[in-house]
Order: C-alpha cells, then sequence, then structure tokens
C-alpha cells in the first residue's frame, strides 16, 4: 500500500465517524411509531417463525414499562400481538402480573387479572402464572376465594420451590391477614430473580415487620399504663422502643383510638406504588 | 447410480467452494452467538433463546438454499457444461438426481454446522441438551429438500432471479396454506373449493415448522412424523421428476 492510500484510508474512516457523530448531534428527535401490526397479518407473514417473532417482539413490548403510567394501551396491543403468535409463551404473563397492578390505577389491576386468567388457560405450565394471579387477587382485590384457588393451582405446578408451595399450601389455614400479606411477599422476595421485584418484596416484608413490631410496643404501652399511646412518637418518649424505624416506603405510622397501628401519606407525598 | 453420486459429490464440492456460502455460514454462525447475548436480554428464559436459535438456523439455511439452488440447472445450460456432461454416458435424469444430491449435502451441512452452534449456546445457558431442537432441526432439513427439489425444477426451465422469485413466493405460500383454507372455510362456495385445490396442490410447508413447538417442549407424533416424511419424498420426487421431464424436452 502506498504511502497516499495509508494515509487517505484513516482519513476518510475518520471523515464516515465525524459525519455520523455530527449527524447524530444535529437530528431532531421525533416520536417514532411502534409496531403496530393486526396479529393475523403478523402471523401471516412470518414463515412460521411465531415462537421467534412473540420473543422478538416481548423483548420490544417490555421496554413500554417505563411509559405504563401514561396509558398502556400500546403495551396492551404488543401484549394481545404477542399472545396471538405464542399463546404458550409463559413469560409475558408473568411479567404483566407483576408490573402491572397498580393502586393508583384500578383498571391496571382488572387488566392484569385477564391477563393471568388468559396465561392460566393457554401457557404453558409455570407456577408464577397463577401464583402472581393469587397475589393480586389477595393483595389488590381482597378477594380472599379466588386467591385460595389459584394459591392452591400453583402449588400443584411443577418446579415450584419449595418454600413458596409450603406457604401456597398453607394459605387458607393463616389467621391473620397481615400475617398472610407478610408471607406472600416472602414467598416473592425468597423465590423470584428479578432483582426490582425482590427489593420491592424486601421492602414489603420490612414493612409489615415494621407494623408489627409498633402493634406489639402498643400493647406493651397498654400494660404499662393502662391505656394505649394517643401518638406514636408515645412509644419513644415512654421508653418502650429507642426510636420509631423509619418506614421502607417513606410512610408515616399512627395509632388508632383503639390501639391500632395505621398508616398515612406524609403531607405532599404522592401515591405509593 | 455410479454417475448420479459422481455428479452429486462435484455438485457438493461446488457448491461449498462458493464464497457465498462462507459468507452466510458466518453470518449464521455469528446470528446463533447473538443468542448469548439475547439469553441476557430474556432473562434466562429457554422459550427465547431456544426460538431465536432456531429461527436463525430456519433463516440462513433458507438463505444458503435459494442461494445455491436457483441457478443450478440453469448455469450448467448458459455456461454449457450440460452438453459436455450429457455427451458422456451420463442421462438428464442422472443430472438432476445428482444436482439434487449434491446440493442437498451441501445444505445439509450448512444446517447441521448451525445445529451444533445452537446447541453449544443452548447448553451454556440452560445447562440442558436440546434434543428436541434437533428433531425441529431433522424437519427443517426435509422442508429444505423440498426447497432444493422446487429450485431445481424452476432451475430447469427458467433465469436464476425468476427462480429464487419463484422460490420465495412458494416458501410464503408454503407457510400460509393453513390460513388459505381456515379464510376459504368461512367464506365457502367456490372460494373454499379454490382454497381446499391450493391447500392440497401446493407445497405445504407448515408440517415440517416444529420450531413453535419444541420450544415449549413439545414433539410430534409418530404418526405426524410419519406422514410428514412421506409427503416430502412423494413431493421432492414429483418436482425432481418434473424437471426430468422438462429438461428431457428441452433442446440442447
Amino acid at each position: 500500500m502506498s504511502l497516499a492510500k495509508k494515509i487517505l484510508l484513516p482519513i476518510l474512516f475518520t471523515g464516515i465517524i465525524l459525519s455520523q457523530y455530527f449527524y447524530d448531534a444535529g437530528r431532531v428527535n421525533t416520536k417514532t411509531a411502534g409496531l403496530s401490526l393486526p396479529p393475523q397479518f403478523a402471523e401471516h407473514l412470518d414463515l412460521g417463525l411465531h415462537s421467534a417473532l412473540a420473543s422478538f417482539l416481548w423483548l420490544n413490548t417490555r421496554m413500554e414499562l417505563p411509559y405504563l403510567p401514561n396509558g398502556y394501551q400500546s403495551f396492551f396491543d404488543g401484549l394481545n400481538l404477542i399472545n396471538t403468535l405464542d399463546p404458550r409463551f409463559a413469560e409475558p404473563y408473568v411479567f404483566t402480573e407483576i408490573v402491572l397492578p397498580s393502586t393508583a390505577y384500578p383498571q391496571r389491576i382488572s387488566a392484569a387479572v385477564a391477563v393471568g386468567e388468559k396465561g392460566v388457560a393457554q401457557a404453558d405450565k409455570d407456577w408464577q402464572i397463577p401464583f402472581y394471579l393469587a397475589a393480586i387477587y389477595h393483595l389488590y382485590l381482597r378477594d380472599y376465594t379466588s386467591s385460595a384457588k389459584y394459591f392452591d393451582l400453583a402449588a400443584q405446578m411443577p418446579g415450584i420451590p419449595e418454600v413458596v408451595k409450603r406457604f401456597a399450601i398453607n394459605y387458607g389455614i393463616i389467621p391473620d391477614i397481615r400475617e398472610r400479606t407478610k408471607n406472600i411477599w416472602l414467598a416473592i422476595y425468597e423465590s423470584t430473580t428479578d432483582q426490582g421485584l425482590k427489593a420491592r418484596a424486601k421492602a414489603y416484608v420490612g414493612h409489615y415487620n415494621i407494623l408489627d413490631e409498633l402493634q406489639k410496643a402498643v400493647y406493651d404501652y397498654k400494660e404499662l399504663y393502662g391505656k394505649y399511646p394517643t401518638a406514636i412518637s408515645d412509644l419513644v418518649d415512654k421508653k418502650i422502643l429507642k426510636e420509631i424505624p423509619p418506614d421502607p416506603f417513606g410512610l408515616e405510622f399512627f395509632v388508632y383510638s383503639g390501639g391500632v397501628v395505621g398508616i398515612r401519606q406524609l403531607p405532599g407525598q404522592g401515591v405509593v406504588d | 447410480m455410479h454417475n448420479v453420486l459422481v455428479i452429486a459429490k462435484n455438485t457438493f464440492k461446488e457448491a461449498v467452494r462458493d464464497r457465498i456460502f462462507y459468507a452466510i455460514l458466518g453470518f449464521a454462525v455469528l446470528f446463533i452467538l447473538l443468542d448469548l447475548f439475547l439469553a441476557r436480554l430474556a432473562l434466562g428464559d429457554p422459550v427465547m433463546i431456544k426460538s431465536f436459535g432456531l429461527a436463525g438456523i430456519y433463516i440462513f439455511g433458507l438463505i444458503v438454499t435459494i442461494f445455491l439452488g436457483s441457478s443450478i440447472i440453469y448455469k450448467e445450460i448458459e455456461r454449457r457444461t450440460l452438453y459436455f456432461i450429457i455427451s458422456k454416458p451420463v442421462t438428464r435424469a442422472q443430472v438432476v438426481l445428482g444436482k439434487f444430491l449434491g446440493l442437498f449435502m451441501a445444505v445439509a451441512l450448512t444446517t447441521v454446522l448451525m445445529a451444533v452452534v445452537y446447541i453449544g449456546v443452548v447448553l451454556h445457558e440452560t445447562s440442558m441438551f436440546d434434543f428436541l431442537g434437533l428433531v425441529a432441526v431433522f424437519f427443517q432439513l426435509l422442508e429444505m429438500g423440498l426447497i432444493v427439489a422446487v429450485l431445481i425444477f424452476f432451475s430447469s426451465i427458467t433465469a436464476p432471479m425468476t427462480a429464487t422469485l419463484l422460490a420465495v413466493i412458494m416458501v410464503f405460500i408454503g407457510h400460509l396454506l393453513g390460513s388459505v383454507l381456515y379464510s376459504g372455510e368461512i367464506i365457502g362456495g367456490t372460494t373454499y373449493k379454490l382454497s381446499l385445490a391450493f391447500y392440497y396442490l401446493f407445497p405445504n410447508l407448515e408440517k415440517f415448522d416444529l420450531r413453535n413447538l419444541v420450544v415449549h417442549g413439545i414433539s410430534i407424533t409418530p404418526h405426524g412424523a410419519l406422514f410428514a416424511i412421506a409427503y416430502a419424498v412423494l413431493y421432492s420426487g414429483i418436482l425432481i421428476w418434473g424437471a426430468i421431464l422438462l429438461l428431457n424436452r428441452r433442446e440442447l
């Protein structure tokens, strides 16, 4: 290679890289339209590669997650397409059951239930689908009958971790609702590989542990002073507790007149989701 | 038979010497290895890992088949090498059969190489040997055999570009026939009869698609497997016979 070529070649490549860089820097960001194909159309054009196309679309649809609070229609359109292409594909059902429910958006809870029930009916046998469906019924809808039904179904599924199975079988015999709820989160914490969900479950378990600790302290206060404390800070003032533990969700604790410990949002705080 | 094997061997050698063959094979291996990266995105979900891998084997297998097969007979006529071959004690039927076997062997070699990489990737990501994946690859080979026969048939009467286009259309139709029949049933009348005729006359390739089943741990029934193999053998046989007849009628 001649000297001229040796010099020219790096110059040309540098020119290419710089052109790309300046093109990107000056590009006007416009909202790109999402892929929206009627399921039958996609099914006809994929040369029978339904499962691969469903997996590919799922990777894209999952990216809709940050935009869920703005409306979940786009996420749902993608999910519908994926379910049509490969109804047995379990991951989308599980993921939707985990991320969609929110106390702030009641319609998302019913949508998550519909997805979960569809998953139980047509997906590969995966214990997570009925388990998370049962958790939605328990945590968000307080429907303990449906919850017990799906926990029982999850307990019969292959591959369910022993700790989760033990909980699912015992669900109906645990008397206290808070104890049951804490156990659900404990089972999720010990079984999930999703780090986000694990952190959320850990926070919930911590939250319920604090509530238990405060409730016990309130009863101790009653035994010592013959009446319930009027404010949660009384527990510290009277040396029952060294301090009021901070809630993982930043919520504030208080005592009802009947001695039951409750929670409320701090002034100016948004919805806990 | 000896003549057929000699032609098959030469066709195979010619195919694997083609640079485009290695380029496609390289891309295919890269695509399947990309599964290692996709496995991270898929959070280790075996369904996604397997479906991407098997799709890669299919798509690149199809590309190799069409690239190598579209000009297989036409090229011999254009280069006038066919005149040289048939001046020897070799029949046109032997040429067609040899070409089919040689090309199929090259396609099978590519598919097996891709399958080896795929099995390695799945083993690495899921610690499981995907036996059912190999079953899906076997049925893919039956489909590729049929497509090779389609290409040889078209290559004996048309130019490579036309043969390529017709083969691609055939592949799409082959995977659409179930939907065509379903739509025909809904409409009814003559449309249904026409869709029924299409369904039985065109090569129906959906029966060789086990990919959507095996990723979920489901396999084909022995009954289904037997009839799929019979279908591939019979349909390929008819197409090769048709190619022989067309070539025999052609004045060289």
